[in-house]
């Protein structure tokens, strides 16, 4: 059973420490061999791409930091431009990326603006639309509705259940009823230990599953 | 493109957009042609060894200024955990800001170059001195700029990153001053250590590799050390 085209989310005490998990998913099978396999396994994340070639797996992950990056001196669209390139797309094919990518986000009104004066909502927007604009095969979200108001929220929940059937979205929170609306699936962490894996169908009280794991 | 150029690139726009770089051009030109006509004036005579040493002291103290934001910036920004998470070597990262800042010190010297042009005209200058001054520069440019690169890597506060960079700049400086103190071999081991003894020598006009060998290996220390510190982040 493969992750790809799936929904996850994964979930701990104190916010799970997603800064050492999230980088940690990309190029540690040890510290987390089942979705390592789950992904090795898959009829799309076929070993050859993982395995031991950590620059090939990072090509097929897109990441959104908690954190909202952004440079000062660049507008939208050069950004995404910069990150498309970066990650080796041609410039005929990061052009078409972006137009894709932006229009799939909400982003025409604000493509040419600095990234600087945009809104924390639209800043996040342009945060997913990086790490979409290479077609990766998992998309990664640490704490995505952080700081959002209640609408921002309601938007970003919306747009990460439409990207699923496109990619496998793997999203970290602590708040658990935000993963029992977006999420299909769901793993429990402790300090970077893997506890349990359940599909949300199959779970019907979240709370007292994770108070029962941690 | 590769990898590189695109960061390159990115590096180059985001040097050439920054109020530093043209604060830190603008009082390197001004305080080296200001140096240049008095002392052109006065001795009348067709050398830049003074003006060297001055460009020599300017950079120590300017480079970290420039290279202060490399990685602090990114860091501040949380654009580094972007960076590293891109499918590109940490070392091409580490390249790319060290290259863009290197453009804009040898840019420097090259406008600094007028002053050359100007004994050319109206004298017979020794070029060799002159050569050798401005391969020394540019070796030493190399160093700090890696020094600086090093520092900022380290934390995210630019005026850490700067004053740190400074201050490891102005011990190398000073590093032969310790070889009273010490016995031999040691002694030996500081004054090879010396940042103004290897430059001493090339804008004399004299070309060892020995000194060009102490610049390029302790850069390239340096930007090693740089590229391990964000490997093991």
């Amino acid at each position: 059973m493969g992750l790809i085209r799936a929904l996850a989310a994964e979930l701990g005490p104190y916010g799970i420490r997603a800064n050492m998990v999230m980088p940690g998913f990309m190029d540690t099978e040890r510290r987390y061999p089942e979705w390592y396999l789950e992904f090795h396994d898959s009829p799309r994340g076929s070993s050859e791409h993982v395995k031991g070639i950590p620059l090939e797996a990072r090509r097929k992950v897109g990441y959104v930091p908690e954190a909202l990056p952004w440079y000062t001196h660049m507008r939208v669209s050069e950004f995404l431009t910069f990150m498309g390139r970066l990650r080796g797309l041609s410039p005929e094919t990061t052009a078409m990326a972006i137009e894709a990518v932006s229009a799939r986000v909400h982003l025409q009104d604000v493509f040419t603006a600095p990234i600087h004066t945009l809104s924390r909502g639209y800043r996040q927007r342009v945060a997913i639309a990086q790490a979409l604009v290479h077609t990766p095969d998992i998309l990664i979200l640490d704490e995505p509705t952080n700081g959002l108001d209640p609408r921002q929220i309601i938007e970003t929940r919306n747009l990460i259940r439409a990207l699923a059937g496109t990619c496998t979205i793997i999203m970290s929170s602590h708040i658990l009823s935000e993963v029992e609306r977006t999420a299909e699936r769901v793993a429990i962490l402790l300090r970077g230990q893997l506890l349990g894996v359940r599909a949300l169908a199959d779970t019907p009280d979240l709370e007292a599953l994770f108070l029962s794991l941690t | 493109m590769s990898a590189l150029g695109v960061l390159l690139c990115k590096e180059l726009h985001a040097t050439f957009t920054s109020p530093i770089a043209y604060a830190v051009g603008t009082v390197f030109l001004l305080i080296t042609g200001y140096t240049f006509s008095l002392t052109l004036f006065l001795s009348k005579v067709a050398n830049l060894t003074y003006i060297f040493h001055q460009m020599y002291v300017l950079l120590v103290l300017l480079v970290p200024g420039l290279t202060m934001r490399a990685f602090a910036e990114e860091r501040r920004a949380d654009t580094l955990e972007l960076l590293l998470t891109a499918p590109v070597r940490e070392v091409w990262i580490v390249l790319a800001k060290f290259l863009a800042a290197l453009t804009l010190v040898v840019g420097l010297l090259v406008m600094s170059g007028t002053y050359a042009v100007v004994l050319a005209l109206y004298g017979e200058p020794d070029w060799a001195p002159i050569y050798g001054g401005y391969l020394a520069l540019g070796l030493l440019a190399c160093l700090l700029i890696a020094i600086g690169m090093f520092t900022s890597s380290l934390t995210e506060n630019q005026v850490v990153a700067a004053s740190t960079a400074l201050g490891l700049s102005l011990m190398l400086w000073f590093a032969d001053a310790a070889a009273y103190l010490l016995p031999a071999p040691f002694d030996l081991v500081v004054v090879n250590l010396s940042l103004i003894g290897h430059f001493t020598t090339f804008v004399s006009g004299s070309l060892f590799l020995s000194d060009a060998g102490y610049y390029i290996t302790l850069s390239l220390y340096a930007l090693f050390l740089t590229t391990r510190v964000l490997t093991e982040r």
